[in-house]
């Protein structure tokens, strides 16, 4: 073999027969070559954006999807390799979706085991006394989305301050960053559009239902990996991940937007890198115009989290479902409140609904506290995760692809607003 | 629908006209009810509102425009409401002393792009008159009728508006340079072939040679080269792109380049697009994908001062296509039809055949019809964009004359890793003793592996890959004999480009060049000194304005280079990567001192 001419040689080495070609650039790469400029491109960006510091308690958001199943594998083996110094956690939200979700986070629950990184499941049933079913029982299909992706990122922050870490890493890629962009130039929302390209955001930054002061920072180490390339890593990789869609269907405007997509790199597969490229751009175009006021945020008057309205999103979204008027908060709050007041009117009773001003005391806090009760056992083991960092190296687990989108990815879906709502 | 109506207070009928309530509604545009006079009145305000915000604060009256008038739809009805406005009685200036009206000349341009059909189909014709299918196509190509340069000149004869047309492939000509002067000519003579391109994963490489002064060239004839020349050049340039997307995104930048110069050579301070909602929408998201979102702002801005002393204003941009379409139809007013840009032929992949602009257009065009708000929403968001302070006209991208960011080779270096293995492997293990790398060490790393592929801002093995350039060149020179000077310096410019115009130049590929000038040689090799043979290395001129930008930024960077270099001399190589880069390409830069004594010699 060393004297022949190889047939197909990988581009980078010259030595291995090539095997795939790269979705980024088009080359041809080997297997090793291709894990090495996909591990050194997260590295890279890890490194030149100073996402971590050495001794950073870091909690993957997890959802068994291929994103943050591949997410969990790299980081640790870059972790390993680079010596970051980062002791990391997978953090876990469960939705309470029958059929997608449970199914999901016996995916998680491997990759814990594989990997030896501790796990934590936080769930909107004890966080907040609904699960994704009940809510979708109440309110139907259209629309649910709203309410999980707020609630999801509300929970990664309380599961954050449970495990008190001090970052949240998430499975976005570029496809989906890039999908933002487009979505945030479709919808006009030039705050988001500012934001959606930043690699970190401190939860202050996001819609209405982030933690306040809880300093847990965010990120997207992926932000420049395309999404076939982590697909062809978990393949070649043979990683354990979950790949079906949530069962509570995708949103039509978004879905435009990512076939669309699609579509732009296959004329020109440089095109998501370009859009972000275009949209770092925009964001400082939007900071350049002065005229252009950007929310200011204050915190939630009921529940005491970060807020750009005195009524956080998730305690608005709550209450609408726990008084039986799940529209509020999605879509035109003002006008469901206009019916609800003049159907009061009319029964003669007057229970005004919460506006951003009424502080009303909702069950919350509570259901916060009940949630660590739910800290799987595995947490108590966070301490050793680094140190069987060489032996989390090799795992190949047998691909156990049950089904699932990923937590992340979904995360802004339906609720468009929000790519960082992971 | 008369729920969000009732709802907003308007007080409306359904069938009569929102606006005198009397007659019935004959337009139905944007949830609202019109008759057809009250909707020419709508559309008329609508236009003049645009012209007055896009009017300058400390603006004086009396400037000159000139309207870019493509014949389309859009360009058509601005004409048209240009007529309007201008026979606009002179009282009404006088009632309202705050609003004079702000133009004077109104002034109408057209370029002609029907070379980029005809003289293919014209070839084809030629070679293929035989056969019948064919012959009748191209022969439809063939300008039997009058070309739109005609029509259009006709239409604004019709209003009395001094006309100034222009050919496409006039591009080719020095009067469309800043300077208006022959400053030089430059071949693009290498770039990465496609399939190295594709292996290396890199920026494109881009060489051109450059004569500073046309002293230097053989043929002085050059300066006015034949029309066939000047197409063949076009093609030449069209021809070695090999996506549709490149080619239009080049064809614009050539357009908004004779539109903004002829806009200074009629003595006019303002140049007026017809650009609508709908087109100003597409415009957004097609720049965003190019990921020319860096230039959006000062692109889709109602009113752009970019290009020196070219002010450009978008005054249709609050108007959809649609509304448009109605006012020339109920005006009886008649487009110039598109002879459609026919680009395909030269293309050889199918999937090429999609283009970045098209996709988006129906993308938008199709979102628009499920949710009408579309154009609207998608322009207000680019209305709140300012472009940052730090990009300068002077350091503009000699391809598209857009702004230029600082680093962006860089930065996607570090982000599409193009090395193999064991080189970075080891540079980043060795920086990463203590605690997370340090950036620098990760942009060591980087630039090598730029230099490795011969790029950019290697440090090591540049010289090398300049020598085998040198070589090249000297042989290209002898080949095609047109040169007198031996060894012309080279430029390495992909460094000068905006982000954008480098992802479209790795579509380029001058091997293309060679199926085509097979075919021209096939027709017309007698009539065409300058002809490219099979034979010479593929190679092509570049329009003179991206020259005359070239030199410019040239002379910018050697100036720079050169406090770069003596900085340099006693500093570690941990520095600005374009500095890096320039210094590297000093010894093959011209300055003036040059030029002179090279004049001086021949």
């Amino acid at each position: 073999m060393p004297s022949k001419p190889l047939k197909n040689p990988c581009n980078l080495c010259q030595s291995v027969r090539a095997i795939l070609k790269r979705p980024k650039t088009g080359q041809q790469l080997c297997k090793e070559c291709f894990f090495h400029v996909f591990e050194t491109e997260i590295h890279n960006t890890i490194v030149d954006n100073k996402l971590f510091k050495r001794g950073d308690r870091v909690a993957i958001g997890a959802s068994g999807g291929k994103d943050s199943t591949v997410l969990a594998y790299v980081l640790k083996l870059l972790n390993d390799r680079y010596d970051y110094g980062l002791d990391l956690m997978l953090l876990s939200i469960d939705e309470g979706i029958t059929g997608y979700r449970d199914d999901s986070l016996e995916t998680v629950k491997r990759n814990r085991d594989q990997y030896q990184i501790p796990l934590l499941i936080v769930s909107y049933k004890e966080l907040y006394g609904w699960s994704m079913d009940d809510i979708v029982k109440e309110i139907g299909r259209k629309n649910n989305c709203t309410f999980c992706g707020v609630f999801r990122r509300q929970a990664l922050d309380r599961g954050a301050i449970m495990l008190n870490v001090d970052h949240i890493v998430t499975g976005h890629n570029a496809d989906d960053i890039a999908e933002t962009v487009l979505m945030n130039i479709l919808r006009g929302d030039l705050p988001r559009l500012q934001r959606c390209t930043s690699i970190i955001t401190n939860d202050t930054s996001e819609d209405s239902s982030g933690i306040e002061t809880s300093k847990v920072l965010r990120s997207k180490p992926f932000k420049y990996t395309y999404e076939k390339e982590i697909v062809m890593y978990a393949y070649f990789k043979k990683l354990d991940y979950f790949s079906t869609e949530c069962i509570y269907s995708p949103n039509a405007y978004r879905g435009h937007a990512r076939v669309f997509l699609k579509d732009l790199e296959q004329v020109r597969r440089t095109s998501i890198v370009d859009i972000i490229h275009s949209g770092e751009a925009l964001s400082a175009s939007v900071v350049a115009n002065t005229t252009t006021k950007l929310p200011t945020l204050t915190t939630c008057t009921r529940c005491g989290y970060i807020s750009s309205n005195a009524l956080c999103k998730a305690c608005l979204l709550l209450e609408g479902l726990n008084r039986g008027l799940p529209q509020l908060g999605v879509g035109h709050s003002a006008k469901i409140r206009r019916q609800h007041e003049e159907r009061q009117r009319d029964s003669g009773t007057s229970t005004p609904l919460p506006t951003s001003s009424s502080p009303v005391v909702g069950g919350e806090e509570s259901t916060v506290l009940a949630a660590t009760v739910t800290l799987p056992s595995s947490t108590s083991s966070v301490d050793t995760g680094n140190a069987q960092t060489k032996d989390g190296l090799d795992y190949e687990a047998k691909v156990v692809v049950t089904h699932m989108k990923d937590l992340e990815t979904r995360i802004g879906q339906l609720q468009m607003p929000s790519l960082h709502s992971t | 629908m008369d729920n969000s109506l009732a709802k907003k207070g308007r007080n409306t009928t359904p069938g009569y006209c929102f606006k005198c309530k009397i007659a019935k509604s004959t337009i139905e545009i944007r949830y609202t009810e019109y008759c057809n006079p009250c909707f020419l009145i709508y559309l008329d305000h609508k236009f003049r509102t645009g012209l007055r915000n896009s009017r300058g604060a400390n603006q004086t009256p009396g400037d000159n425009v000139l309207i870019a008038f493509s014949g389309g739809p859009c360009s058509r009805a601005l004409v048209h409401l240009f007529e309007f406005y201008k026979s606009l009685p002179a009282e009404i200036n006088a009632k309202n002393p705050g609003q004079p009206k702000t133009y004077n000349e109104i002034h109408v341009a057209h370029i002609d792009e029907s070379c980029l059909n005809t003289p293919l189909s014209y070839l084809e014709n030629d070679k293929e008159t035989p056969s019948t299918g064919s012959g009748v196509g191209a022969g439809a190509g063939v300008p039997a009728t009058k070309t739109t340069m005609e029509k259009a000149q006709a239409i604004a004869a019709m209003y009395g508006f001094p006309f100034h047309g222009v050919r496409i492939e006039d591009i080719y000509d020095i009067e469309w340079t800043e300077s208006e002067k022959s400053d030089g000519v430059a071949t693009l003579l290498t770039c990465l072939p496609k399939e190295q391109l594709a292996i290396s994963g890199q920026a494109p490489e881009l060489v051109a040679q450059i004569y500073a002064s046309p002293e230097e060239r053989s043929t002085p004839e050059s300066q006015s080269l034949s029309r066939e020349e000047k197409v063949q050049r076009l093609q030449q340039l069209l021809g070695a792109l090999t996506t549709l997307t490149a080619k239009e995104t080049v064809l614009e930048h050539i357009r908004q380049r004779l539109l903004t110069q002829m806009t200074k050579k009629a003595r006019c301070d303002v140049l007026i697009t017809g650009t609508s909602a709908t087109k100003m929408a597409i415009q957004i998201l097609e720049l965003t994908a190019l990921g020319r979102g860096y230039a959006l702002p000062h692109e889709t801005a109602l009113v752009s001062t970019w290009v020196d002393g070219c002010k450009t204003i978008r005054p249709l941009k609050d108007i959809l296509q649609r509304e448009l379409e109605l006012f020339n139809a109920l005006k009886g007013l008649d487009t110039i039809p598109n002879n459609g840009v026919d680009l395909e032929p030269t293309l050889q992949a199918k999937s090429a055949a999609k283009s970045i602009g098209r996709l988006t257009s129906s993308f938008i065009v199709g979102l628009d019809k499920e949710f009408p708000s579309t154009a609207a929403t998608v322009c207000k968001t680019a209305a709140k964009l300012t472009m940052p302070a730090e990009a300068t006209y002077q350091n503009r991208c000699p391809v598209c004359a857009g702004p230029v960011q600082q680093g962006v080779q860089t930065w996607k270096s570090r982000i599409t890793v193009t090395t193999p293995p064991s080189s970075s492997l080891s540079s980043s293990s060795s920086s990463s003793s203590s605690s997370l790398p340090a950036a620098d060490a990760g942009h060591g790393q980087a630039d090598t592996g730029c230099g490795s592929s011969g790029i950019c801002c290697g440090s090591g093995s540049r010289s090398g890959a300049l020598s085998t350039r040198t070589g090249e060149q000297g042989r290209c020179g002898s080949n095609s004999g047109s040169h007198t000077s031996p060894a012309q310096p080279n430029l390495e410019f992909s460094s000068l480009l905006c982000y954008g115009c480098l992802t479209n130049l790795r579509d380029l590929d001058l091997k293309q060049l060679n199926h085509l000038s097979a075919r021209d040689d096939d027709n017309d090799d007698d009539d065409t000194a300058a002809q490219t043979h099979v034979s010479s290395p593929p190679a092509f001129v570049l329009p003179p304005f991206m020259t005359e930008t070239l030199l410019n930024r040239q002379g910018y960077d050697s100036a720079e280079a050169y406090k770069a270099a003596s900085a340099a001399a006693s500093s570690t190589n941990v520095r600005d990567p374009r500095e890096a880069l320039r210094e590297q390409i000093q010894e093959f830069l011209i300055n003036d001192s040059d030029d002179g004594s090279d004049d001086d010699t021949e």
